[in-house]
């Protein structure tokens, strides 16, 4: 059957201007005769529930971080899914995943479709921390935490007699529950209005390094189980209109955070002379975030495109002040009861797509991105950790960032199977109250992607870019001041080499064969400290078979290096002036991978089989060197991940199935940094004693599916 | 008017919506017209579920839904994405070969553009407005490199399958959330598109929200501010010492403190020291490098609120 309007005249004119106007969401129509009488009815039921039994062999709080399975012992398998459809369009969708597991989740989903529609969704992630975790401190999850009334302070963690006796498990975790809405409403053709709210109570217990005592050595720190009672709602409504050639999007998102707790206030285990018997930390202050965004793309002629983007937003804090210190001998006015913080920020996003010849590819595009604080300065004669005021009072800098960046980019096809392109960027960034005002930084690439047979692709790119700064001026208000020889690397005179390439070999449609690799490599060119060089290499080889159609195999394996190497002034404030580097550290990190899976069709439409298998191997070398002195070198630091996953699921009728599920995880790490540190291994500092978390675990489960 | 202006000025609309489209319409590819005889009745004769191109799932999502004027199945059902058909429903003799139809396999030999005009003809809205212009349709994918139409659960719309997908050409990534520390994508507890705007963006690395920093906050609101006593480098990037896809290092650090510290801050005294390995248990035990290093103090990293932390230290 063919498609005819009217040839001509006012038929076909306003034939065309309705099609003009609805293309983009209004179906065309059915011509007579398109019953589709061998389509299944509209209304319908259908979905699954799977329940069952999984086992875990071990305790182990970094396996089950982030879904509860920490604990040895059984839990309850029970997901499902529902979904019903009517005659008109109204349908009803739930889902529920984990249920039987803290990561539980569920969302119910419904509406007229066409019309509107709306859902709701609740969402858990716990995330369990370090099991070992021990303090001495009484009223964790407070925020005044006393030590135990026979407690005996000292100088050093070594001589707190009542220490041993003292420590609790503390527990460093928390979890993150959501609950939200969302509705959709279509009130006529091409628009689309929406909105969002959601709820997240996140719940626990973290560790925070409390400072304390005047002076860095005579300063002591116990790191603090405190608690996280913060309630974050985040709102959306907008408004969208899609026609043919315009499309718009307008709307508003605000984010309001809520903290239920201001400070914490602790027991100074060490408070011994000098030393102030209790302090006081803040907690994260209430916050709100207000967004107005408009998206706008339009078609314009020639295959010609234009979309821009603005979002205009503001950030706001105003939480009342703590006192400076909570030792009231020491109490001095504060020259604000609050900050009144306020930051602007504004993002402009105009971008231009064109393909005026089918063989060539324009895009232009411009951003201006600003971050302008307008929190008021004053200056604040701070107390140093509760103990000492600090002979020199301090203003506030409200740092403010500006961006403008350009980018040009034209891709042509050369021939069939050959596209050469080449950009250009321009990025300009602008900073308050650093040592640099402004940056420079000018950006080239080319990029090569072709297909010189049937059974080859190649992606390859390079591309070079060259930064430059306005003069490096340290900021008088830092006190004591830094070496002026530093660059700070985020604003320093840097050149970056990038290049990656992708080649994927395919000789049979059953094998693929594919390797991909990226290095980039970051030279700072004029800074006597601070980060030289940076680099990073990574490569993939990948492969995957499949002899039938019912047998898929691959294999991969990823290498990827991350060295940097930065160099530091000890000498420097020894009264010779600035000195230069006298000491370099190389960080040198080597990360494997490999995967290895295979899913096949035993028994065709009754048994299906898969497996995973998955290994990471991190080596973090860590080498600092110094001409003046011998330095001792660091053990290498060490990760271990292996995971084997295996599953079979067995259809024992058309409706059921019998669903087997292995799961194998083993775990461990050599990490200086927290091997062997118990509370007491630091002097000055008393740890919570985190151990690394070494574990194997095994997971079985069998559930049984139903479908429907 | 006379009827032939009517006729110039229906031509001249012709061209119009054509071109107001920036794609071409599969039917200006083929050099089809001819639709089928009965539309979809036609098609799922031989595309029903034992076939080799299963299509009945299709009646399971909202494609399939014909009480809604914006389904395909409201109007030209399957021809309406996949063009005229009545060539490739035609009879053939043995030997003969079928006559092709719009497909969306990626060996149909189809360029990403035309492929994916089909589907932005009503998903160009939302946040589909910078398609275009985003990274995905600059590197030649169409909307069927990711989306599986034809059955009820894409897995790129489930958060527990999507990263098999992504992870198909993001291969580093995916070795990147085996580290140590990761966000929860392992545990399938968070998907690619919490933080992406996989179908355009605005900002850089199709991120979801207007730039990186408000992205993180999304999750991280308490880290938002503004703080009296703000940490530059928080306020400016959080890719500045977090590497958001894993790390070897804690906190998903780009390395560890003190080092990491020591690339900004060089005063004099403890800051601009080369600690090193005598520092570690048991003939030492460095402060800066045990448990949270620099943080075991400086712990409030992400900007203070308190009048005496200026230091980070409250």
């Amino acid at each position: 059957m063919r498609i005819t309007g009217s040839s001509h005249g006012r038929t076909a004119v306003l034939l065309l201007v309705g099609a003009s106007l609805t293309q983009g969401l209004q179906a065309a129509p059915a011509p007579e005769g398109w019953s589709c009488q061998w389509c299944p009815a509209p209304a319908r039921a259908e979905g699954h529930v799977e329940a069952g039994v999984g086992y875990v062999s071990e305790d182990s709080a970094r396996f089950g971080r982030y879904t509860g399975r920490d604990e040895k012992g059984p839990y309850a398998i029970a997901d499902g899914e529902a979904r019903y459809r009517g005659d008109g369009g109204q349908y009803l969708e739930a889902e529920a995943r984990d249920l039987g597991l803290e990561s539980r989740e569920a969302r119910i989903e419904g509406g007229r479709q066409g019309l509107y529609e709306a859902a709701f969704n609740y969402d858990k992630l716990p995330r369990i921390g370090l099991a070992t975790s021990r303090s001495p401190f009484r009223g964790v999850g407070g925020t005044d935490m006393t030590l135990p009334s026979d407690w005996v302070p000292a100088r050093s963690t070594r001589n707190m007699t009542a220490l041993a006796g003292s420590l609790q498990d503390a527990d460093i975790a928390h979890d993150r529950e959501r609950f939200g809405g969302e509705l959709s409403v279509i009130p006529a053709r091409n628009w689309h209005l929406r909105a969002r709210f959601q709820r997240e109570e996140k719940e626990g217990i973290r560790a925070l390094g409390g400072a304390i005592g005047p002076g860095v050595g005579s300063s002591r720190a116990a790191i603090l189980p405190v608690p996280i009672d913060y309630t974050t709602d985040q709102a959306e409504a907008a408004v969208a209109y899609a026609g043919a050639r315009l499309q718009v999007d307008v709307g508003y998102r605000g984010s309001y955070f809520d903290n239920d707790n201001e400070a914490v206030v602790w027991d100074n285990p060490f408070a011994t002379a000098n030393q102030p018997e209790r302090g006081r930390i803040s907690l994260q202050p209430d916050n709100e975030f207000h967004q107005l965004f408009a998206s706008l793309g339009y078609d314009l002629a020639s295959h010609t495109r234009a979309s821009a983007n603005v979002a205009l937003g503001r950030m706001t804090q105003d939480e009342d002040f703590l006192p400076f210190t909570i030792n009231p001998g020491l109490a001095t006015a504060l020259p604000r009861d609050s900050l009144d913080g306020e930051v602007d920020t504004t993002q402009i996003d105009l971008k231009l797509t064109s393909r005026p010849l089918e063989r060539l590819r324009l895009k232009a595009a411009y951003r201006y991105d600003e971050r302008d604080n307008e929190t008021p300065q004053a200056r604040y004669p701070y107390v140093i950790a509760d103990a000492l005021p600090s002979p020199d009072a301090r203003t506030n800098l409200p740092y403010s960032f500006e961006q403008d960046l350009v980018d040009l980019s034209a891709g042509y096809q050369v021939a069939e199977p050959v596209e050469m392109s080449a950009g250009y960027e321009y990025d300009r960034r602008e900073r308050t109250f650093q040592e640099v005002d402004e940056t420079e930084e000018h950006s080239v690439w080319g990029r090569v992607d072709a297909s010189p047979t049937d059974i080859l692709d190649i992606h390859a790119e390079y591309a070079r870019a060259e930064r430059d700064r306005s003069d490096y001026e340290l900021v008088a208000e830092i006190v004591p001041p830094q070496n002026p020889l530093l660059r700070k690397f985020n604003m320093a005179d840097r050149d970056r080499d990038r290049a990656s390439l992708f080649l994927t070999l395919t000789p049979y449609r059953l094998v693929s064969l594919s390797l991909s690799g990226d290095y980039s490599r970051d030279d700072y060119t004029d800074s006597p400290l601070g980060l030289q060089e940076a680099e990073q290499f990574s490569y993939t080889l990948e492969a995957s078979l499949s002899p039938t159609r019912r047998l898929h195999t691959h294999a991969y394996y990823t290498r990827e290096r991350i060295f940097s190497e930065q160099t530091g002034s000890q000498s420097f404030g020894t009264g010779r002036g600035a000195t230069g580097a006298d000491w370099s550290a190389d960080n040198d990190d080597t990360i494997d991978t490999v995967g290895l899976g295979l899913k096949f069709a035993a028994i065709p439409g009754r048994l299906d089989l898969r497996a995973d298998y998955a290994y990471s191997r991190s080596v973090g070398d860590i080498s600092v060197r110094s001409d003046r002195q011998t330095l001792a070198p660091f053990p290498d630091l060490e990760t271990d991940l292996h995971r084997l996953s295996l599953r079979a699921s067995y259809q024992l009728r058309e409706d059921l199935s019998l669903e087997l599920g292995y799961l194998y995880e083993e775990y461990d790490a050599d990490d200086w940094a927290r091997d062997d540190v118990v509370p007491d291994t630091i002097p000055h500092v008393l740890t919570l004693g985190e151990g690394s978390q070494f574990y194997q675990v095994n997971v079985y489960q069998a559930a049984l599916r139903y479908g429907f | 008017m006379s009827r032939a202006v009517w006729a110039s000025l229906a031509l001249l609309l012709s061209v119009g919506s054509l071109v107001a489209a920036s794609e071409p319409s599969p039917s200006a590819d083929t050099g089809q017209a001819d639709y089928s005889k009965r539309g979809a009745d036609t098609c799922l004769k031989c595309h029903d579920a034992d076939s080799k191109f299963p299509v009945m799932a299709i009646f399971s999502t909202p494609h399939g839904v014909a009480s809604d004027p914006r389904s395909p199945f409201a109007g030209l059902q399957c021809e309406a994405c996949h063009g005229p058909g009545g060539a490739h429903a035609d009879i053939v003799m043995p030997g003969e070969e079928r006559a092709p139809i719009v497909s969306f396999d990626p060996e149909s030999g189809a360029g990403a553009q035309e492929q994916s005009a089909p589907c932005l003809r009503c998903h160009e809205g939302d946040e589909r407005i910078h398609w275009h212009s985003g990274a995905h349709a600059q590197r030649g994918l169409a909307c069927t490199d990711c989306h599986q139409i034809h059955r009820a659960d894409d897995p790129v719309l489930d958060q527990a399958r999507q990263q098999e997908v992504c992870f198909d050409c993001h291969k580093k990534q995916r070795a990147q959330i085996h580290r140590a520390w990761s966000h929860p994508l392992r545990f399938d507890e968070m998907a690619c598109s919490d933080c992406h705007a996989v179908h355009g963006s605005p900002a850089p690395s199709l991120l979801a929200r207007p730039t990186l920093n408000q992205t993180c906050y999304s999750c991280h609101p308490e880290k938002r501010g503004p703080f009296l006593w703000e940490h530059a480098p928080v306020a400016e990037d959080c890719t500045l010492c977090h590497r958001p896809h894993g790390s070897n290092h804690p906190a998903l650090l780009t390395k560890r403190p003190p080092w990491l510290c020591q690339q900004c801050h060089s005063q004099a005294g403890h800051t601009s020291v080369a600690r090193d390995g005598s520092g570690l248990p048991p003939q030492g035990s460095g402060r800066s490098l045990l448990a949270k290093g620099c943080l075991n103090c400086h712990s409030k990293v992400h900007g203070s609120n308190h009048p005496s932390g200026v230091k980070l230290m409250r």
